[in-house]
């Protein structure tokens, strides 16, 4: 049933943002925009190829790195989310919600190693 | 009641769409984390006893092997042990000797020890209030005014030991110093501010011998 509506809204995307798949841009923007769904439905690995699949359309677009980072934080891929977040702060120098987001995995992951002192 | 509950979710509603029209979604990111210690070795854990001072009678050695008893036991991997409290002091904290007889009277546990001590401190604080005044022509002004306040502070200093019961030997040690305020009117029992106090201290304790997950806000973005 999850599926099934999960489905039907990647088509609903995917109708909506035809209109955009003529550039990279449009289609990366539309796999993420699936991605995101997934993601909030708690769909983690779903939510990540699509994420990737939008890397592997446009690797220029940040946003796609920022959630691949943050969907690999969720299953403990720490060497993976760093290099998203890395590669997506070196797209999008500027993007405060990407600084943010990569400050708060660095405090943690610097928690589970021991690095700072309680 | 209805009208609050409508602009409730009138906000919220217009937090969703202004979140998806800027294209921000926030996501709660469960970040597994590994014990602080390395627990192979241990399948028990003595909460041995505390040394400290305390004010109006709490008994911080007492309380804070009963809380950290019963906290530590919802870790499954654990069995934590029944004893007494076990009075001790700033020297007995480095006698191996001593805590490695305590690890074979209980089966080469893990023992937890160290300091607590809870304290009260009377402090100044500055206040800001906003005063409302009218001129002659009818005219509002707020002026901010500051005043100083006296304030009762309640501190908790405690120095956590983890001693290898097989060794007696130190393995590891957290310090933590929290506090709380309160109008120096308020006269709130000083065990109230002990639990409010030690309730902070105690997941630290948990990550410390399991693993646990720390709970985090991430933004999507698209």
């Amino acid at each position: 049933m999850r599926l099934r509506s999960l489905s039907l809204s990647a088509l609903l995307i995917i109708l909506v943002s035809s209109a955009s798949y003529a550039d990279p841009r449009g289609e990366a923007k539309a796999q993420v925009a699936f991605g995101i769904e997934a993601a909030q439905r708690g769909l983690w690995r779903e939510a990540t190829y699509r994420f990737e699949r939008a890397i592997a359309i446009d690797p220029t677009y940040a946003p796609a790195y920022n959630n691949l980072a943050v969907a690999c934080e969720q299953q403990g891929l720490i060497d993976k989310a760093r290099d998203a977040y890395e590669t997506a702060l070196a797209r999008a120098p500027k993007n405060e919600l990407i600084r943010q987001n990569y400050e708060l995995f660095k405090e943690i992951h610097a928690r589970a190693t021991g690095g700072t002192t309680r | 009641m209805r009208a609050p509950l409508a602009a409730l979710l009138a906000s919220v509603a217009s937090s969703v769409l202004l979140a998806s029209c800027i294209g921000i979604y926030p996501v709660t990111v469960a970040t597994r984390m590994p014990a602080d210690l390395d627990m192979t070795p241990y399948s028990r854990l003595l909460v041995a006893g505390f040394n400290g001072t305390a004010i109006d009678d709490v008994d911080t050695n007492a309380e804070t092997v009963r809380l950290l008893r019963s906290q530590l036991r919802a870790v499954r991997s654990l069995t934590i042990v029944n004893a007494a409290a076990i009075p001790v002091t700033d020297m007995l904290f480095v006698d191996a000797s001593f805590w490695r007889r305590i690890g074979e009277e209980y089966r080469q546990p893990l023992v937890l020890t160290g300091t607590v001590s809870l304290s009260t401190e009377r402090r100044t604080a500055t206040q800001y209030r906003d005063r409302e005044t009218f001129d002659d022509e009818g005219r509002r002004r707020t002026d901010a005014t500051r005043s100083a306040v006296d304030v009762e502070t309640r501190v908790l200093r405690a120095r956590l030991l983890y001693i290898d019961g097989r060794t007696g030997a130190i393995i590891h040690a957290d310090t933590f110093q929290e506090q709380t305020s309160y109008a120096p009117t308020q006269n709130v029992p000083a065990l109230s501010s002990y639990f409010e106090l030690i309730g902070r201290v105690v997941p630290a304790v948990l990550g410390t011998v399991s693993d646990h997950s720390v709970v985090g806000s991430r933004a999507l973005l698209r």
